[in-house]
């Protein structure tokens, strides 16, 4: 069985560079884990991964409107900033990341404003 | 308050991260005065920004052929090539009472001694958000900050010369996009000052001093024994090691 893995790159529009890599269960209905790393900021530092912890617990059929959401409300219930990189850009990554690894191509690079590409290309 | 400003010392990467650490920390328990200091790297350096992946972003076996440290900052941002000739680093460590809550303003203000700097050398900076001061349209300065227990650090570079091709061997980019054009592209973002025409490293060093202290009530000091007792175990401890370097 093909493991559904994936990883993207995006240039965040007027931020910085996001890239996102993700495990689902074998059965594509759940996240296994997921990895945020990039060159943006965020302050605390530490609190990158209340936001992956956020994004584990996110429903993958949700729509980005509400992933964004429960990103900004965890960020302002636990005062944590972000430069270069936003709660809608986070849940764009992670809309894409998940269909990416839905259609098992492992690994995989992508960008926010174009088609996923194989990682060799 | 009176800052103390340490002038410019070169240490290995490991050292250069663990000095703004433990100078940090002894700030917390008031044993030091708010500290402004200017460094170089020896031997040349990648840092890796606090959220980056050092696979990711590192050709970590060319380092090893040159004999280049890599660190993993404790400030997000880029992943920057420290040449030990090509740059002068400074980092600010101060209650981060003395700044605006605002980081991007924050930023303004410290970048805003660096556009100083350079207006001293007849050059006309400017700050561009987030994080980069630009000279002529080109980034000249990158600089990142933390802010950990009340205790604000903002280090970053003033480029003194750059060689592009080197920087590429040592980042991770893949070898096919190391072309000439990409190698000219890059010239058309980034400029130092010895291409803007400034000959001697030590103007730009005393310009930065001149800006950064202009104001302030401060006076060239040193590191304390117990930041250098410090500093030592947490560049063996921390610095130096896969658990903090590979954490991502």
């Amino acid at each position: 069985m093909q493991e559904m893995r994936s990883k993207i790159t995006a240039k965040v529009e007027g931020g910085k560079l996001l890239r996102m890599e993700m495990e689902l269960t074998e059965s594509g209905e759940r996240l296994k884990s997921i990895k945020i790393t990039g060159d943006f900021f965020i302050h605390p530092e530490d609190s990158l991964q209340i936001v992956e912890k956020t994004l584990l617990m996110a429903g993958i059929g949700d729509g980005a409107d509400k992933i964004a959401a429960s990103i900004t409300d965890i960020s302002k219930s636990q005062g944590i900033q972000m430069l270069g990189i936003t709660p809608e850009a986070l849940a764009r990554a992670f809309l894409e990341c998940v269909k990416l690894a839905r259609e098992v191509k492992v690994p995989a690079v992508t960008s926010l404003d174009g088609g996923p590409q194989d990682v060799n290309s | 308050m009176k800052w103390r400003v340490i002038p410019f010392e070169s240490h290995d990467a490991f050292t250069n991260m663990a000095l703004d650490e433990a100078c940090s920390e002894a700030l917390v328990s008031g044993l030091v005065s708010p500290t402004i200091r200017f460094y170089g790297w020896d031997p040349s350096a990648v840092s890796i920004g606090y959220h980056q992946s050092i696979t990711d972003e590192v050709n970590l076996e060319e380092c090893r052929k040159q004999g280049f440290d890599v660190v993993r900052r404790r400030t997000g941002g880029g992943a920057v090539y420290h040449d030990t000739a090509g740059e002068i680093t400074y980092s600010v460590i101060a209650p981060e009472l003395f700044f605006s809550k605002d980081i991007i303003a924050s930023y303004k203000t410290i970048c805003g001694w660096i556009v100083d700097a350079l207006a001293a050398m007849g050059f006309k900076g400017e700050f561009k958000p987030i994080n980069d001061v630009i000279l002529e349209g080109k980034k000249v300065s990158g600089n990142a900050q933390t802010r950990r227990q009340g205790i604000l650090l903002q280090h970053g570079t003033l480029l003194y010369d750059l060689d592009v091709r080197k920087m590429f061997s040592v980042l991770k980019v893949s070898q096919e996009k190391i072309s000439d054009k990409m190698i000219a592209a890059v010239e058309d973002r980034v400029t130092s000052l010895k291409r803007a025409g400034i000959a001697d490293k030590n103007i730009a060093y005393k310009a930065l001093v001149d800006a950064f202290t202009s104001g302030k009530s401060f006076e060239f000091g040193s590191w304390t024994e117990s930041e250098l007792i410090r500093a030592k175990e947490l560049s063996e401890t921390k610095y130096k090691t896969t658990e903090w370097n590979f954490q991502r």
